[in-house]
């Protein structure tokens, strides 16, 4: 992903074309390709993105369903776009968000007593350690026997949400009512809501601090320079005399504990439990977020935003326009492989420049 | 690839785009929900639409309404449990429902939740029980749909006319899981069983898995080894194991839900079957009628919601079993004969009960 921006820089550059349009450019592509899957399907696209758009910011309800999807997105968004930058393809993120989710539910509602400005914190920092440790074994098995991340995070995945659904069918399970999940959490750990009738809590502000602090590492402190340098040139670093091994470990911890706070989130302001299979992929969905913004932490904020637009859009036009959602799915995959291929979108741009030339 | 003709595909392609895309505006049109007619949704659980079961039934329900009772229906389909809350308030909150549908357990706290902030809109859910002033809740009585299913069973073990009834009087039940849902379906079984046929021996036996058919083919195995020649399956996907376990065990099996006679004609004899598009079909039109109303309903054999079929099976029941179960089933429509409970209750109920 790097790469394509250095290209990017280099096509546009001198032409005076900004990232932004081209970014711009490839959404408006991306709509286009989609019109015609829903073209093909006797979907009229106009109103299907029509009905998206009022699903997504239509009214006062819509625009907090948007920020209400997008909270768990920034967290999987910021979580690899930080692995990426140490040079880590950290694949794994639903499997840290459903360990650092549990880990929050289990001291939500197991510990008691305690006030909500120590029992809040508490749990996060449960959900983060869980999270983080859930990530750093595969920067572990990295460093000390080679392991591609990608397969172990991948494999991972699965093993962390199969126990967790174990726990939470048998050992762990809420005795009352039939659905599979822990224990309601006591109110002490619920994260508040800005209104009573929506879903909507202080995660996406948490997730906003959690923004601030990686962007503070990242361009403030000397470990986000090592990951930076090891992320760009492991030889480079080791040569300089950055500690890899170090650095891709914390990398992977950092953004374990990343996803593992945005599972918390869930937890702690929408769910009050940890339910059997909550996350619809909000994990494996981060990958999306990241690539939109070519990966860059800060801007995850928005583009968590806009795919969280996308969602909110789409529970809509499944409702009212019966076009499944996994349409919308497509649309949101297409985004992603537009903004991935700046080149294709390059060839386009050029094919208007010179015809304006002539 | 030459990078002229790589342009020109790329404007071709661009040019058509635009056009049809433009063109297409005139196609199928949204509806956005302005009309008249009396509007349904229905929240569908995870599992969606296509799933052979719980969710095409409702769909064809509501498709029949749409036809006959000329309703309007819209349709979500969640992707995971923990995104019933954000549907159903979706819903709920566009106010142009008149009746809002949830299948399933798994969705019960979060309707309670959402059901509890629009005290004016009506809820409706099916196979799981909540209380509360703006929701109709129904469930079926499982030992009613596995009760006619046993009396089968027990009558046809003994008719050792067909080809793979063997001499002993066993039959058995498979369940997915125990749980006090599925404790219920072996009760009615049980029931049935020993109602018409009071010297049967039962084997039970539990998955402990919706999805394990390979487990439930040796559970069932055993089970046939051991004498039974017809097993009844409560066990979701696993079920599919024990009609396997037939074939190779020469047994007869049964199945439960939707009829599944037609998956193994020649070993499934029959199905404790579940009329879920009855129940939803009806649920729609007392909404019509304006009759429709809150509070806990129960189904049972008496509104034809669970019952037996043995329909598409291949093997030919004599017509005397058949008139047999037949008997039993009136006894309970006209309230007659009244069904235990739990298994401990059978013992009792069976003294109280002496076949008529």
């Amino acid at each position: 992903m790097k790469s394509n921006v250095k290209i990017l820089d280099k096509l546009y550059a001198a032409k005076g074309i900004s990232n932004t349009i081209v970014l711009f450019l490839s959404l408006i592509l991306a709509l286009i390709v989609g019109g015609v899957f829903f073209l093909a399907n006797g979907y009229s696209p106009i109103d299907a993105y029509a009905a998206i758009f009022i699903g997504a910011f239509g009214s006062f309800p819509a625009f907090i369903m948007t920020l209400t999807q997008a909270t768990p997105l920034i967290f999987s968004g910021l979580a690899f776009a930080v692995a990426i930058r140490g040079g880590m393809l950290n694949v794994g993120t639903e499997g840290q968000l459903f360990i650092g989710a549990f880990a929050a539910a289990i001291v939500g509602a197991y510990i008691k007593g305690c006030p909500a400005y120590i029992h809040i914190p508490l749990v996060l920092l449960a959900a983060a350690i869980a999270g983080g440790l859930w990530a750093a074994l595969v920067g572990f098995l990295k460093v000390r026997f080679g392991s591609n991340e990608v397969i172990t995070t991948i494999m991972l995945n699965f093993v962390a949400i199969n126990l967790t659904g174990y726990l939470v069918n048998y050992p762990l399970k809420n005795p009352e009512g039939m659905m599979a999940q822990t224990k309601p959490i006591f109110d002490s750990a619920k994260l508040p809501r800005f209104f009573s009738q929506y879903q909507l809590s202080a995660a996406i502000l948490l997730a906003a601090l959690t923004i601030a602090v990686i962007a503070f590492i990242f361009y403030k402190t000397p470990l986000g320079y090592e990951i930076e340098v090891t992320g760009k040139n492991k030889r480079a670093a080791e040569t300089a005399g950055i500690k890899i091994d170090r650095v891709v470990i914390i990398t992977m911890f950092i953004s374990g504990a990343i996803a593992g706070l945005g599972g918390a989130g869930q937890v702690m302001g929408i769910n009050h439990s940890f339910i059997d299979g909550f996350s619809p992929g909000y994990g494996f969905e981060g990958v999306a977020v990241s690539a939109l913004v070519a990966n860059n932490p800060v801007l995850t904020f928005f583009s968590g935003i806009l795919f969280g637009a996308i969602k909110a859009g789409a529970i809509t036009v499944n409702r009212i326009a019966h076009i499944p959602m996994d349409f919308v799915f497509v649309i949101q995959a297409l985004v992603v492989i537009f903004v991935a291929s700046p080149k294709l979108v390059g060839s386009i741009l050029n094919i208007f420049k010179k015809k304006g030339d002539k | 690839m030459n990078s002229k003709i790589f342009k020109k595909v790329v404007v071709v392609f661009l040019i058509a785009v635009i056009v049809t895309s433009l063109a297409g505006c005139g196609g199928k049109s949204i509806d956005m929900g302005e009309s008249d007619a009396i509007r349904i949704g229905i929240v569908l659980t995870t599992q969606g639409l296509g799933d052979k079961n719980f969710n095409d039934m409702a769909y064809g329900a509501l498709q029949r309404a749409e036809e006959e009772l000329s309703i309007e229906f819209d349709y979500s389909e969640p992707r995971s449990n923990g995104d019933f809350e954000v549907y159903f308030r979706e819903f709920a909150q566009s106010g142009s429902y008149d009746l809002i549908l949830a299948l399933g357990y798994e969705s019960s706290e979060a309707l309670k939740k959402v059901a509890d902030e629009f005290p004016q809109q009506k809820f409706t859910i099916v196979d799981a029980k909540v209380e509360c002033e703006n929701v109709s809740s129904i469930f079926k009585n499982f030992e009613e749909q596995t009760f006619l299913s046993g009396v089968l069973a027990g009558l046809t073990t003994k008719d050792t006319s067909l080809e793979n009834i063997n001499s002993e009087n066993t039959v058995g039940i498979v369940i997915g899981a125990d749980s006090p849902l599925l404790r219920s379906a072996m009760t009615g079984f049980t029931a049935g069983v020993k109602y018409i046929n009071r010297d049967a021996e039962i084997l039970t036996g539990i998955v402990g898995s919706w999805s394990d058919p390979g487990k439930a083919k040796e559970i069932s195995t055993s089970m046939y080894e051991r004498g039974a020649d017809i097993i009844l399956q409560a066990a979701g996907g696993s079920g599919l194991g024990v009609f396997n376990a037939a074939e190779t065990a020469n047994g007869y099996a049964m199945g439960t839900g939707a009829n599944q006679n037609h998956i193994k004609p020649d070993q499934i004899i029959a199905t404790a079957t579940y009329n879920l598009p009855k129940i939803v079909f009806d649920e729609v039109k007392l909404l019509t009628e304006d009759k429709w109303e809150a509070g806990l309903h129960t189904w049972g054999i008496k509104q034809d919601a669970v019952g037996y079929s043995v329909e598409d099976s291949n093997v030919k029941l004599s017509p005397e079993i058949i008139e047999k179960v037949e008997e039993v089933k009136q006894l309970v429509v006209s309230d007659e004969l009244s069904l235990p409970k739990t298994l401990e209750d059978i013992d009792e109920w069976l003294k109280n009960n002496p076949v008529k």
